[in-house]
């Protein structure tokens, strides 16, 4: 991947104004130190000048810094990148079941790339294969072949719990089926992807975004105590609140009525493109695809360009 | 700056931990609360199976309490005491003299600490502490001064007094109530109980007459009390068993001679305790002790020794049930929260966060589990408690009372904790390593175990029981001597249950899978009660368990028992014993009571028509380490009538002055024909001759027969505690115990039969099993609650499934019948395999059971038992059905249906 440090320092000035999407650092300590022209702490959407640190130091000294970043992740270190930069590539990717004797190919050499703030609809019939490319670009599945990059890194290779913290960081889910913890309240639900990444009092950003998803005054409530939409409302506040590069939908209308639908869709997209994240959504709905800046046909497991936006 | 650093660094690990408590709290702490059913059931188990091993704990506690409060009772305000070589007349005068003679020691007061019975026209006999103490000295008992009373009798009581004459004796108001003694002597018309004095400034009070009507049982016959005085301070003394008399008068009464039991030592003021300690022990030599004044006597140990052993096979037994249990249960909750895991892993839990939750949800569980379990413990140390305070009183004159501390309950939560934990980690580790993807999409639901899988396990638990049965035979061949031997035989029968235990949890789904296809085509219940039954074999097999537990744990226990008593029986029957046994007690065939025969009650049994020989047999113990005490015998008449591990069956060898030793003995010392044993006797350590070892269990294998001319050359003579009488031809001894008895010989003389004895030492013998059996009940409801458990958390499970019998018509009452089947198929396999592999159970603890008892046994199968507790624990598995049957019955179709 090529850098530009050149255009590093007045780009890194203007995420905060135009909402910039900004991608976390996850290269290796090498990378980091060779592409780190510029280190500012970013916090709650508020780039703190003072704390910029620019190419005079020391790679050393940058890797120091890198590092105590690290361990601070809700002071999340960031990067100034060019824009067009990909969130998420996937090399001919290949994935097969096997039940029984008989052999499914859910995904067959499926290239992909999802960049910056890009509003991606997946297409195709029941059991093409659109929830395992999520689940694969996710990390949920490991693939058989091929290769996933999330933010820049390999996650093919890594770890279980390398992959874990690579989804909390970059990642957001958002299921068919909602997939709320039964036990848990509304806010609570929202605010467990910070609670998982260290957060000591995660409750304010999860109300806010329960706020925002027009949920205000429902956080106590537990998810039987709430109809589909505000389910689904509560799942995809969730997705959004550790601020991913990267929100994976999967059908995230499907279990609802069309009135109910098309709200949520409202809901999903105009959330998404305010935090610049990208989104990838599998959808049977062709109204949904055409909020979609390009929308994909997956058939038996092949990936190609739909017409569907143009229909 | 890099001040600054840390400080940041450490507000993020604290920032971390925070958030992960909180996490914890929220994932794993609250499913406990919100299933409180499920949460109530896992505590039940855990406690159920927990109390087995808190009441050995407390068992454990209570002895070494109740023997450490005696001690420290009887020692009052001396610092150390020193124990002869022999529990009993262990300290010469000239010992006692050179005590007095260290330097440091303040006082040196020598005591007779005789253990006898008292007993009264109107009560039960009661054990009794006989203390024989001087008042030339400080007592150690913690009394203010001498007794006026006793210091008169000290001097007025000459030592040569007949067994007719009084002996002046302090008794506690206490022992007077309980034997019932109250009217028929003075206590009511004198006011010693309730003045004062005597608590307070050590003088009895003024009833000279309390003890009217009791007799005292001592090596001269049986002594009345109708002089004794009642003292108000003895109350606080081992629950008021305490006479007190005077030192010679002690010494004449229990066969002291000029000895004494042991010496309470007073330090100097400002002495070091240590050092008096080291100058004493160098003082009196390395054959006598110098302990602490409140060391309980080393004779307490006798008891432990020989019960705590098999209370702690018990335990472990128990506690691996328990965790079987719980690992079941944390694996049913898991299994229902498979779905959240995942979700938790896409939302970017790490799998250490995933493995928390369960583990918590453990910890917690066994935390109260484990107090439960405490509790629990308690209700079954009672009885346990009991039984060994039989023992104890009889040795040391000390009660077992149970004894519970806060402490407890913190050992009972940490054990819980431990179990919870242990059964937990392999659910967590499995909950963390399963498929995101599968369980988001349901695709990845869990297989059953192949039938060739389970078979394969099956067979290779038998084998393995197999391999494990021969390590228990080699385990105790040839009477264990080698070191590792105990150690290959214990750990061979842990390992005979273990696997046991795993086959049965593999051939209950093999006997399910094969009824199915047996019932194709059969009741559609059945069918389906099997089927259910079949393709959970892990459940299926924890349910079995439970089930076959409780009916093999009967099946050993009562096999055992048999085995006992057909060893005993053979005992008593062969090598010439058979015949009549007299002594002053019925218990007296041991280690036991000072109330011993005197020497012309032999002269005067062998003169009773029909008698051929009487063969008096001496005992004495030596040492005075608690657990490393040797029982040595002797006897007039000595026969070579139990096997010979190793070494020569020679009589005339062994008249010569060799000697024979126990097989533990031999093993702890690494003792062998030809060489030597050193033992602790009054004038130094003696060297003995070694003839060889052999099948002794007396005081569990720790003896040495001696020729009865080394046991007076080396003890002095000795009074015999049992004689065997032998009968002449024709004189059955059923006849001679007959004409024995109406000889009058001696007061209180106990004679009886072989048979007699045979069912005394069957009921001691079953005394000791007591824990067994409180094991066995505790297992029927340890098998109750792991059928009802097991089967309530598959029902939560299941809803969906029955949810869909209901919609397309089983009826509620076929639900009922449905889990209610289950129940019974599952209790009836669980039965057939307790007793199927029972056999090798009783055949494993046959084979261990001379390294816990010392005595070695016929192998002997009771299957009448089976009649009672197979029925018994089909009847708990059904019972166990019925809630969650109720709970089918009454689902909520619509709502388990729709739900996702």
């Amino acid at each position: 991947m090529s850098f530009n440090t050149e255009f590093l320092a007045p780009d890194i000035l203007t995420v905060p104004e135009r909402g910039s999407p900004a991608l976390t650092a996850k290269h290796s300590t090498v990378s980091v130190c060779s592409l780190t022209a510029v280190l500012c702490d970013v916090r709650e959407q508020e780039i703190e000048i003072e704390q910029c640190r620019t190419r005079e130091l020391s790679c050393e000294r940058r890797l120091t810094y890198w590092r105590h970043y690290e361990r601070k992740p809700h002071r999340t270190v960031r990067l100034a990148f060019e824009s067009t930069l990909s969130v998420l590539e996937l090399h001919s990717v290949s994935k097969r079941f096997h039940r029984g004797e008989e052999t499914i190919t859910a995904l067959d050499s499926a290239q992909l790339t999802v960049r910056a703030g890009e509003l991606i609809a997946l297409l195709g019939p029941s059991g093409s294969g659109k929830s395992t490319l999520l689940h694969v670009a996710g990390g949920l599945e490991t693939p058989d072949e091929g290769r996933v990059i999330l933010a820049g890194e390999d996650i093919t290779r890594l770890n279980a719990g390398q992959l874990a913290r690579s989804r909390r960081r970059h990642i957001g889910f958002v299921f068919q089926f909602f997939q709320l913890l039964p036990a848990l309240t509304a806010v609570e639900n929202v605010e467990l992807p910070l609670l998982l990444d260290g957060e000591r009092r995660p409750r304010r950003a999860a109300a806010r975004l329960l706020e925002r998803t027009g949920l205000g005054g429902r956080e106590d409530r537990f998810p039987g105590e709430l109809s589909g939409g505000e389910m689904q409302r509560v799942a995809i506040a969730r997705a959004l609140v550790a601020n991913p590069q990267l929100i994976l939908a999967d059908e995230p209308t499907g279990n609802l009525d069309s009135a109910t639908g098309a709200v949520i869709m409202d809901m999903l997209t105009e959330q998404v493109r305010d935090t610049g994240a990208a989104l990838v959504l599998a959808t049977h709905d062709p109204s949904a695809a055409r909020r979609a800046d390009r929308a994909l046909l997956l058939r038996d497991g092949a990936l190609s360009a739909s017409a569907a936006l143009d229909a | 700056m890099n001040a600054r650093t840390s400080g940041a660094r450490r507000t993020s690990r604290q920032n971390r931990i925070t958030a992960s408590a909180k996490t914890l709290r929220i994932l794993g702490l609250r499913h406990l609360r919100r299933h409180k059913l499920r949460s109530l059931l896992a505590v039940a188990a855990l406690g159920a199976g927990t109390s087995l091993a808190m009441s050995v704990l407390i068992v454990t506690q209570s002895v070494s309490a109740s023997m450490t409060s005696f001690g420290t009772e009887i020692a009052g305000g001396a610092q150390l005491k020193v124990i002869g070589s022999t529990p009993e007349g262990g300290i010469s005068q000239h010992l006692l003299t050179a005590i007095r003679d260290t330097k440091g020691v303040r006082s040196a007061t020598g005591v007779v600490q005789a253990v006898t019975i008292v007993q009264s026209r109107n009560a039960r006999p009661a054990v009794t502490i006989a203390l024989g103490v001087s008042c030339s000295e400080s007592l150690p008992i913690g009394l203010r001064g001498c007794p006026t009373s006793l210091k008169s009798a000290s001097t007025a009581l000459p030592s040569q007094a007949s067994a007719a004459q009084m002996p002046v004796a302090l008794v506690a108001p206490k022992l007077l109530e309980r034997m019932a003694a109250v009217g028929t002597g003075g206590r009511a018309n004198g006011n010693a109980g309730t003045n004062g004095n005597a608590g307070t400034n050590g003088n009895a009070g003024a009833n000279g007459n309390a003890g009217a009507g009791m007799q005292l049982r001592t090596d001269v016959g049986l002594v009345p009390l109708t002089g004794a005085r009642e003292l108000n301070a003895l109350n606080g003394i081992d629950d008021g068993r305490l006479i007190i008399l005077p030192l010679k008068t002690a010494q004449r009464l229990f066969d002291r001679g000029h000895s004494m039991d042991a010496v309470y030592v007073t330090a100097d003021a400002g002495a070091s305790i240590p050092k008096l300690q080291a100058r004493l022990r160098s003082a009196v030599g390395g054959w006598n002790g110098v302990v602490p004044s409140g060391t309980p006597p080393p004779e307490t140990s006798i008891a432990s020794n020989a019960i705590i052993p098999m209370l702690l096979v018990v335990a472990v037994l128990a506690s691996g049930i328990a965790a079987v249990l719980v690992y079941n249960i944390v694996s049913l909750s898991l299994e229902e929260r498979r779905k959240e895991n995942a979700i938790l892993a896409a939302l970017g839990a790490a799998p250490t966060t995933i493995m928390m939750g369960p583990l918590a949800e453990g910890a917690v569980l066994g935390a109260a589990g484990g107090i439960v379990g405490s509790a629990g413990g308690w209700l079954i140390a009672k009885p346990v408690a009991s039984t060994l305070s039989t023992f104890t009183k009889t040795l040391a004159g000390a009660p077992v009372l149970i004894h519970i501390t806060p402490a407890t309950f913190v050992a009972g939560a940490t054990i819980g904790v431990g179990l919870g934990v242990l059964a937990a980690v392999r659910p967590a580790l499995r909950a963390a390593r399963a498929g995101i993807a599968g369980e988001l999409s349901r695709r990845d639901r869990r297989s059953a175990s192949s039938p060739l899988a389970l078979a394969s396990r099956a067979t290779a638990s038998l084998v393995l029981t197999g391999i494990a049965l021969t390590g228990c035979w080699f385990g105790q061949r040839h009477g264990a001597l080698h070191s590792w031997q105990p150690a290959l035989a214990e750990s061979s029968f842990f390992v005979t249950v273990i696997s046991v235990v795993i086959a049965t949890a593999s051939i209950a789904p093999l006997i399910m899978i094969g009824a199915r296809r047996l019932a194709r085509g059969g009741r559609t219940l059945t069918g389906l009660a099997l089927s259910n039954l079949a393709r959970e074999p892990g459940r299926t097999g924890v349910m079995a368990i439970a089930v076959a537990a409780s009916v093999g744990t009967a099946f050993i226990t009562a096999s055992f028992n048999q085995s006992v008593h057909a060893g005993l029986s053979a005992s008593l029957s062969g090598g010439g014993s058979q015949g009549v046994f007299v002594a002053t007690t019925a218990r007296n065939s041991s280690v036991t009571v000072d109330a011993k025969l005197p020497a012309h009650v032999i002269q005067r049994l062998a003169r009773v028509p029909g008698v051929a020989t009487a063969n008096a047999q001496v005992t004495i113990l030596a040492g005075h380490i608690a657990g490393r005490l040797v029982e040595v015998e002797a006897s007039t008449r000595p026969v070579m009538d139990l096997q010979l591990y190793a070494g020569h069956e020679s009589l005339a060898r062994f008249n010569r002055g060799y000697v024979l030793v126990g097989p533990a003995l031999a093993r702890r010392l690494n003792l062998s024909a030809g060489g030597h044993l050193r033992i602790d006797t009054p004038h130094g350590y003696a060297y003995l001759p070694i003839q060889g070892v052999w099948a002794d269990g007396t005081l569990v294998g720790e003896n040495v027969t001696v020729p009865m001319s080394t046991m007076t050359r080396l003890w002095g003579p000795q009074l015999p505690a049992v004689v065997a009488v032998a009968p002449r031809p024709g004189v059955s001894p059923a006849v001679l115990a007959r004409r024995i008895k109406a000889a009058h010989i001696y007061p209180g003389l106990q004679v009886l039969t072989a048979s007699q004895v045979l069912r005394l030492a069957s009921s001691i013998a079953a005394g000791q099993l007591a824990p067994f059996w409180t094991l066995q009940h505790a297992l029927l409801l340890v098998a109750f609650v792991a059928v009802l458990t097991t089967l309530l958390l598959v029902g939560v499970e299941r809803d969906r499934e029955m949810a869909m019998l209901s919609a397309i018509g089983l009826s509620p009452a076929g639900m009922v019948r449905l889990v209610i089947s289950e129940a019974a198929i599952l209790g009836l396999a669980g039965a057939a395999l307790g007793v199927a592999l029972g056999f090798p159970g009783v055949i494993a603890l046959n084979e261990i059971a001379p390294i816990f008892i010392g005595f070695s046994n016929p192998l002997r199968f009771d299957l009448a038992t089976l009649a009672i507790y197979v029925p018994l624990a089909i009847a708990a598995s059904v019972t166990a059905a019925v809630l969650p049957a109720w709970r089918a019955m009454r689902l909520d179709v619509i709502k388990a249906i729709d739900y996702e």
